[in-house]
């Protein structure tokens, strides 16, 4: 009312207006500041928090940061111009060589209580949830602190006796939280993209595209209909009970049954986080948040101090066929932990072993199968050779290559783009690159498509409506992404409604319809909870609308959940840390990453007991199926998009070799002892058994493909083939895994460069890059540890 | 004075977190009473804690913090103008005036209750006629025409008495201030 420009009455005003409106303190802006201390904590630049810090600090610390992720992001929009940059800070924690380390204590401490952040609308009961929690934040907070203070990493096993490396963990109560998972969850499937049909090879590959004989296609049968082998299914279900227990135990504590129970990103269902289970809640939802992530994971002495969170990943182990016959997992298309373990070697930071997804690193890279040519959507082809770091083993690679959509021919598509722009966005590496991906992609696109765009903060917004990409609507378009600016809280559950809801009205009969979410998957996914969304992105991938996931970022990239989305929920999941990177998912291959050819697509590999003594999967850790898995069309996996290559490498033991130490397994007793006659006729090694599903189908078809190729020597075989043993060799090496038999960083260097004659892009190039980063990042751990408490300097 | 107090050792989150939260208000109403607009003026507290945290070593422990704080909400929203391509609304002297008041107000508390404090001992001492506009506009949450109605006077003479009302409370905050 008072139109007084006198600053003194003004004061006076406001004054009175604050002292009517009572004594309060403003708790969301405390909140928001202690989070913003606390990033700012991890990044070092302030005196480091004190190891007496009472408990009832943490507590505190822990409650704020709750009710701070509602108000985080009224402070990020004008990050970049001023000093509170408290979006940037997190990505600072990467990049400055001296994070306090005792920052990752508060860190755990505030992402216990971030994981329940508030959604508009669920304000009092999540705060009564994260009440809940407060008593059991600092008894966390003092275990992670004890671990810190002796030196060693955090071990996630102590953390968590029987959760990550017991066999079958029993499921709480709740079935949520502590080591839920004591069977596969059949929801744990792969994101995807497109295509597939067979064809079977029976000697080495076809050397390139053009070359390929139509007969190879002979020998694939194409079954529509899944044959019903119910009954063998119940008996193996018995029988390899140990092996889904494996399995399940992948992504670290899944409950059992649905995906919708899962947590993703550890927002269990509230009432797990309450009662005499509150300390069981947070170590579970540590375990699946960052299970691993302040251990001291590859180059101990440079942690990675950050908020990144990545899910549990457990390598399949060795497997005999006499116990445990089939192999089955989902295939999965994603890149995105490539380019993330990219950056995160080229900013010299260490990997987390949880990180890195060896099939993703080699899924990376463009292979040359031969494309399928008779109608089916996809190839497959499979190739023996010797195992590059074991001599008697042998290596089988399995590709499939999905059927290309040339570019003029690509369907129209009716596009969402549901972009983040809460606090956490305001990053150079984010929201400026994010706008950059969108133009690139936008440069790509034409009158055929329609793009509408979503925003999401504290509330979600349209910016632009369906708008066809004619030379006006495309700068409508460029418009609306200039605009974009990072700020509010993130309610991304209310965003991806709206976004489907709109990709659903514009739906294209035929078409592609897509929606891109770009994200640094730090968001609240609202009230509707995780499992919700999953649930919702699943069916509308039923309905014919796929989900496109960029993450962007680093410092807090929320990994684990966005890549369960995807693999739960149909999608396919990239990590954008670089124009180039953008250029490659929407310039090079934009068919593939908007159209699919085939959904849920799922290998069984059969193997030959009278051939294969042992077996083991290389990658795929957090895809793998149940057998039974294979012939129900109800469970979903991997979509495949239009050229995609998908491989995947199976080392395997041939009879008459020593067998690998297995966990000493004896023999059953009941095992006839000439095993099955077919067995014992057969010159097969193995049958590669894939599932398919047509874009818009419901019913699966069946490719098959033995396998009875002679082994050549690796040195012999074709450079795709070399190039991806040498990634598989690079993430088994920076998984610190076993399997790797202590081969060198030379043999991957060997492997990778004999494999890199053709290297369209100078994607083989920079792995190589990689590989003597990686290298060199191994030999610093041999050094003396640096002054306690100060990160070691990047390795350039 | 409190602040006086704090050594820079001392000033570790757990401190530096109840500082801020007692002073969070007043720079609440400070930092309306720059923007106007509330959302704004929360913004500008926000990041003028962070940029206080960020910068605790900047801060001399001989001066008063809450002072400290307002000069940085000062900063912050001379910067917040500038992106809205505007001039700064109030000119440095009288910025300088109301610190002082404000200073002054502070200083005689033990805490930033004090201003606070202050309001409410005088408001008690106002005359009749402007307390009752005082608490039916601010306190009851009455409109100007309510609350003028309520009174049974116009809307103009409301509006008068109210702002006559708010230079007689700052005076007597004033002499209280130095007393």
């Amino acid at each position: 009312m008072n139109k007084n420009d006198n600053l003194n009455d003004r004061f006076m005003e406001e004054l009175l207006r604050e002292d009517a409106r009572g004594r309060g303190a403003e708790e969301e802006l405390l909140a928001a500041v202690e989070a913003a201390m606390e990033d700012e904590e991890e990044s070092g630049t302030v005196t480091p928090l004190r190891r007496e810090r009472s408990r009832a600090a943490y507590a505190w610390a822990a409650a704020l940061t709750v009710s701070a992720a509602s108000v985080l992001g009224y402070l990020g929009w004008r990050a970049s111009e001023g000093t509170g940059a408290l979006a940037g800070a997190p990505m600072r924690a990467v990049l400055e060589p001296l994070p306090g380390e005792q920052g990752v204590i508060v860190d755990e401490a505030g992402r216990a209580a971030s994981a329940l952040r508030i959604a508009p609308g669920e304000g009092r009961r999540s705060k009564l949830d994260a009440l809940d929690l407060h008593v059991a934040a600092p008894t966390y907070a003092d275990v992670a602190m004890e671990a810190l203070e002796a030196e060693a990493p955090v071990p996630a096993d102590g953390l968590l006796p029987g959760v990550a490396p017991m066999p079958a963990a029993p499921a709480s109560p709740e079935g949520v939280i502590v080591g839920g998972a004591s069977k596969q969850s059949p929801g744990k499937v792969p994101p995807s993209e497109p295509a597939a049909e067979g064809r079977k090879t029976d000697k080495s590959r076809p050397p390139m595209l053009g070359d390929m004989p139509e007969g190879l296609v002979d020998g694939v049968e194409i079954l529509p209909e899944p044959p019903l082998t119910a009954g063998i299914a119940d008996t193996e279900e018995v029988r390899y009970r140990p092996e889904r227990s494996t399995a399940g135990r992948e992504k670290g504590g899944e409950a059992p049954g649905s995906a919708l129970a899962k947590n993703i990103a550890g927002k269990p269902a509230a009432g797990s986080s309450r009662g005499s289970n509150q300390e069981g809640a947070l170590f579970g939802r540590r375990l699946e948040e960052q299970p691993g992530g302040d251990q001291g994971g590859f180059g101990e002495q440079a942690p990675p101090t950050d908020r990144e969170r990545y899910g549990q990943l457990v390598d399949q182990p060795w497997k005999t066929p006499q116990l445990a016959k089939f192999s089955t997992f989902s295939v999965d298309v994603d890149t995105a932990s490539y380019t993330n373990v990219r950056r995160m070697l080229q900013q010299g930071v260490a990997i987390s072993p949880d990180a890195v997804r060896i099939e993703e690193c080699i899924n990376y890279f463009d292979y040359q199968y031969p494309a399928p040519t008779k109608g089916g959507p996809f190839a497959v082809l499979v190739d023996v050779a010797t195992c590059p770091w074991a001599a008697d083993h042998h290596l089988v690679k399995i590709g499939l290559k999905g059927m290309e959509v040339p570019e003029h021919q690509r369907p129209t598509s009716n596009l969402v783009f549901l972009i983040d722009v809460s606090g956490s966005m305001n990053d150079s590496a984010k929201l400026p690159l994010l706008v950059d991906a969108m133009k690139v992609l936008v440069e790509e696109l034409d009158e055929r498509d329609r793009v509408s765009m979503v925003v999401y903060a504290g509330a979600e917004g349209v910016v632009l409506n369906p708008t066809r990409i004619t030379e006006e609507g495309r700068g409508q378009l460029l418009a609306a992404l200039d605009k974009l600016r990072s700020g509010g809280s993130t309610n991304g559950g209310a965003g991806i409604t709206r976004a489907y809801q709109l990709a659903q009205e514009n739906f294209v009969e035929g078409g592609v319809n897509r929606v891109i979410l770009a994200t640094d998957g730090d968001f609240n996914v609202g009230t509707t909870g995780q499992g919700d969304l999953v649930r919702l992105v699943k069916e509308r991938a039923q309905k014919g609308v796929f989900l496109s996931v960029l993450g962007f970022g680093s410092g807090n990239i929320n990994d684990a959940m966005l890549e369960a989305i995807t693999n739960d929920g149909n999608g396919n999941y990239f990590y954008i840390d670089s124009q180039k990177e953008s250029r490659k998912v929407f310039l090079h291959d934009l068919s593939g990453t908007l159209v699919t050819i085939a959904k849920d697509v799922k290998i069984q590999v059969d193997f030959n007991p009278g051939k294969v003594a042992a077996y083991r999967l290389i990658g795929y850790a957090n895809r793998i199926l149940r057998d039974e898995d294979f012939n129900n069309d109800k469970i979903d996996a991997g979509d495949i998009g239009a050229g995609h290559t998908v491989t995947a490498l199976y080392e395997i033991v041939p009879v008459g070799v020593a067998l690998p130490a297995m966990g000493g397994v004896d023999a059953s007793d009941y095992v006839l002892p000439d095993g099955n006659a077919q067995e014992a006729l057969s010159l097969d090694w193995l049958t590669v058994k894939l599932r398919y599903k047509r874009p818009d189908g419901d019913k699966s078809m069946l490719l098959k493909v033995p396998v009875a190729e002679a082994p050549v020597a690796w040195e012999e075989a074709h450079g795709d083939f070399q190039f991806a043993a040498g990634v598989a060799l690079f993430g088994m090496k920076l998984r610190q895994s076993e399997y790797a038999n202590d081969a060198g960083w030379d043999l991957v260097r060997t492997l990778a460069k004999r494999g890199s004659a053709r290297d369209l892009h100078g994607y083989r190039a920079e792995f190589l890059t990689l590989v003597d980063k990686a290298a060199g990042l191994e030999q610093r751990r041999v050094d003396p540890r640096p002054v306690e408490g100060i990160e070691a300097p990047p390795a350039e | 004075m409190q602040s006086a107090l704090l050594m820079k050792e001392d000033l570790d989150r757990v401190e530096f977190s109840r500082l801020a939260r007692e002073h969070h208000r007043l720079l609440l109403v400070y930092a309306r009473s720059l923007v106007r607009d509330a959302s704004d003026a929360q913004e500008l507290v926000q990041e003028a804690l962070v940029a206080a945290w960020k910068n605790l070593t900047r801060f001399d422990v001989t001066k008063d913090f809450g002072s400290w704080l307002r000069g940085i909400v000062r900063n912050k929203w001379k910067d917040h103008c500038r992106r809205m391509g505007r001039r700064p609304e109030f000119a440095e002297e009288e910025l300088g005036e109301l610190e002082a008041s404000i200073s002054a107000w502070e200083a005689r508390g033990p805490e930033s209750g004090a201003v606070f404090g202050a309001l409410e001992h005088c408001r008690g001492r106002l005359p009749e006629g402007f307390s009752a506009a005082i608490d039916s506009y601010y306190y009851e949450g009455l409109s100007g025409e309510e609350a003028a109605e309520k009174l049974g006077i116009n809307a103009g003479t409301m509006r008068k008495r109210l702002e006559r009302a708010r230079a007689a409370l700052r005076d007597c905050m004033d002499q209280q201030s130095t007393i």
